[in-house]
């Protein structure tokens, strides 16, 4: 068969695309029986919730004494007294460098809604009541990853492999929650959400190694002909859209000790997450191309995702109008169900890990002034155990047969162990202030950062070319603007 | 079944559990008893009479640290069913300054927010119960008339009887201009 189009042939070339990053993608053509990739989902990826939440390092799950209680600690609602309008804004902005055969940086930025929510006391005689509703994202979904260089350098009298990566995610999870607080004793509140999540998610990738030709003092990159073939050479894209929906929930209790702790724990429950969307596809070597990408019939698909229970716990102390608080947070995400186990390929061991997280936070209260000042800092352990690493192409011949989809071919990638350098971490600073005893306004900044490389002795399974080291650099800037209105 | 599945079950059930097991600490209105109906009248408007204990001594000065602070008010307000006079708070001390901003102000701030506010008391400053009849000649008509009478006299409340009245009673009757402390209450 002549290298040209073939129509609705994408389903093994979608799943060998195995890109890392990405998510549904990978399982969006589903039936098809070759190895997943091992997925590295933004969906462990929390956003946050509220200025002055996120400016004392999240560490708040201890304090929840506003309408944020709905996502940190439900229970800690009992402690509102007065009808409580809260919203604000969230501005984030990426920066990614990889450095595999050269440094390839990428920096995105969006703003957004960070929550809206509203908190009213039901009068009581004696102990609280108090419910809330809310809506607020739960996790952020934005990933990249670019890389871009040569393989092999090109010569005058000898053509160069190039390689092309360009991947991109944007998409947020969001919930709506009710939650509400009840004071069980005068020393404990107990509390519980439940949420309706909602969201989308939008992918692109393009991966290709291209042929380099000197050409002057610049060079060419082609995929190849049937009067020049070349083995090495492809170039596959994928394009994913997907809505979400899902449920989740959790309980909590906030005990108050007159020595001024406060002590929290709270159970997240299991995130039931349901991608409903279409993929589109386009595999391109020397002889043929696969697509359903310029025109034909998308792949439809339906993903489930399970993210597994949360427990946290937190402290905090107020006194003299210093208030200082810290939590952990646990969570086993070797329990992601997606679709099956996420496992690391040809083994039975999860591609994630137990994580633990870890927030302290300050805040301190002028005496004269209405004004705040905060701090803090948390830990995100990057849950994912692999890194992406080189990709590997195989040619695989037209049979001739435009009823056969075997002949389609294959790209692959490894995932080696990551040697996490420097794992996820954010720095913060907040302060607030107050207008007419009524209004809270409230700005966070956060920094975060992390780096993971391929590790040491890491060969890769192509003959293309030589192994090359691939290292991630993230950092991660975040605003927040919260306000909180107390109504009487 | 796996791990998390049974958890899922066990932690709401143990929650549950854990609640009747406390039993109903948060109440909507005062529980009906023959005491509270024998008593329901113009000289028996707050709680301070019936609910002695917790008025006299302060279970804990402002324990998150709010007091005097700008911010005392947004965190630790006034709840808005119950009318707490000006400046928002048991006494009508404002937050953070003013004429009456002495330490004494402050701590009488503290102490009365503290046991007017937030629920409860501490375990072992629950009202006695039953409260006894009040003695005859014990209200005495002023701004310190409660019903029934309690295991205190009128004499053993004073000059703490700042505290406040609920909203929704200011239509009755027997409403009256000087609040009390709902001794059931505290701040945390």
């Amino acid at each position: 068969m002549s290298r040209g189009a073939r129509r609705n042939r994408a389903t093994a070339g979608l799943l060998a695309l195995g890109v890392g990053f990405g998510l549904a993608a990978v399982t969006a053509a589903g039936a098809a029986a070759q190895s997943l990739a091992p997925v590295e989902l933004s969906e462990t990826d929390l956003y946050g919730m509220g200025a002055r939440a996120m400016g004392m390092g999240t560490a708040y799950d201890a304090i929840s004494e506003d309408a944020t209680a709905i996502f940190f600690n439900p229970a800690g609602l009992a402690q509102i007294r007065q009808p409580e309008l809260s919203g604000g804004l969230g501005y984030d902005r990426f920066g990614h460098e990889t450095d595999h055969t050269r440094l390839t940086t990428w920096h995105d930025d969006l703003t957004r809604v960070d929550h809206v929510a509203l908190a009213y006391p039901v009068p009581t005689y004696r102990g609280s009541l108090v419910l809330a509703i809310g809506f607020h994202r739960l996790a952020d979904l934005n990933q990249a990853f670019r890389k871009s260089g040569f393989l092999i350098d090109a010569t005058a009298s000898s053509p160069g492999l190039y390689e092309i990566e360009n991947y991109g995610r944007t998409g947020m999870v969001n919930a709506w929650t009710g939650a509400v607080g009840y004071d069980l004793s005068p020393h404990i509140s107990v509390g519980a959400s439940v949420s309706y999540l909602t969201g989308s998610s939008s992918q692109s990738s393009l991966v290709g190694n291209y042929r380099a030709t000197v050409s002057g003092s610049d060079y060419t990159l082609d995929l190849g002909s049937p009067s020049n073939p070349d083995d090495r050479l492809f170039e596959q894209r994928n394009e994913l859209e997907a809505d979400l929906d899902g449920v989740t929930g959790s309980f909590a209790i906030l005990g108050y000790l007159d020595s001024g702790f406060r002590l929290s724990g709270v159970v997240d429950l299991p995130s039931k997450l349901t991608y409903q969307g279409s993929s589109r596809f386009r595999l391109e070597d020397w002889e043929k191309i696969d697509s359903n990408l310029d025109s034909g019939q998308p792949d439809f698909f339906t993903d489930k995702i399970t993210m597994p229970f949360t427990l946290r716990g937190g402290v905090s102390w107020g006194r003299n109008g210093l208030l200082l608080a810290g939590g952990l947070r646990w969570t086993d995400y070797s329990q992601i169900d997606f679709e099956g186990p996420i496992n690391i390929p040809g083994t039975a061991e999860s591609a994630y890990r137990s994580v633990v997280a870890v927030n302290l936070g300050a805040e301190y209260q002028l005496p004269s002034l209405p004004l705040r000042f905060r701090g803090g800092f948390f830990t995100e352990p990057i849950p994912y155990k692999l890194i992406a690493a080189d990709t590997d192409f195989q040619f695989v011949p037209d049979d001739n047969d435009p009823n056969t989809s075997n002949d389609i071919s294959k790209v692959y990638r490894d995932y080696p162990r990551a040697d996490i350098t420097s794992d996820q971490k954010f720095l913060t600073l907040g302060t607030g202030v107050l207008i007419e005893n009524q209004l809270s306004l409230d700005l966070a900044y956060l920094h975060g950062w992390w780096e993971r490389r391929t590790p040491s002795g890491y060969e890769n399974g192509t003959t293309y070319y030589p192994t090359y080291t691939t290292v991630e650099k993230v950092t991660r800037d975040r605003f927040f603007l919260s306000t909180t209105l107390h109504f009487e | 079944m796996k791990p998390s599945s049974q958890l899922a079950f066990r932690v709401p059930a143990l929650v549950g559990v854990t609640a009747l097991l406390a039993g109903c600490y948060t109440m909507f209105s005062h529980p009906e008893t023959d005491m509270a109906d024998s008593f329901r009248d113009s000289r028996h408007s707050d709680c301070a009479t019936c609910h002695r204990v917790g008025f006299e001594t302060p279970l804990a000065p402002d324990p998150y640290g709010y007091v005097a602070f700008p911010f005392q008010n947004f965190y630790t307000p006034c709840p808005w069913w119950v009318d707490c006079g000006s400046g928002g708070f048991i006494g009508g001390a404002a937050a953070g300054g003013g004429s009456g901003d002495t330490e004494a102000a402050k701590r009488r701030s503290s102490v009365e927010r503290y046991l007017g506010i937030r629920g409860g008391t501490r375990p072992d400053s629950q009202p006695s119960s039953p409260p006894a009849a009040a003695p005859a000649g014990t209200s005495t008509g002023d701004s310190s008339s409660n019903p029934g009478a309690a295991s205190g006299t009128k004499e053993d409340q004073g000059g703490q009887q700042s505290g406040r009245t609920m909203k929704k009673d200011s239509s009755k009757p027997d409403a009256r201009d000087d609040r009390k402390p709902d001794p059931n209450r505290r701040q945390r």
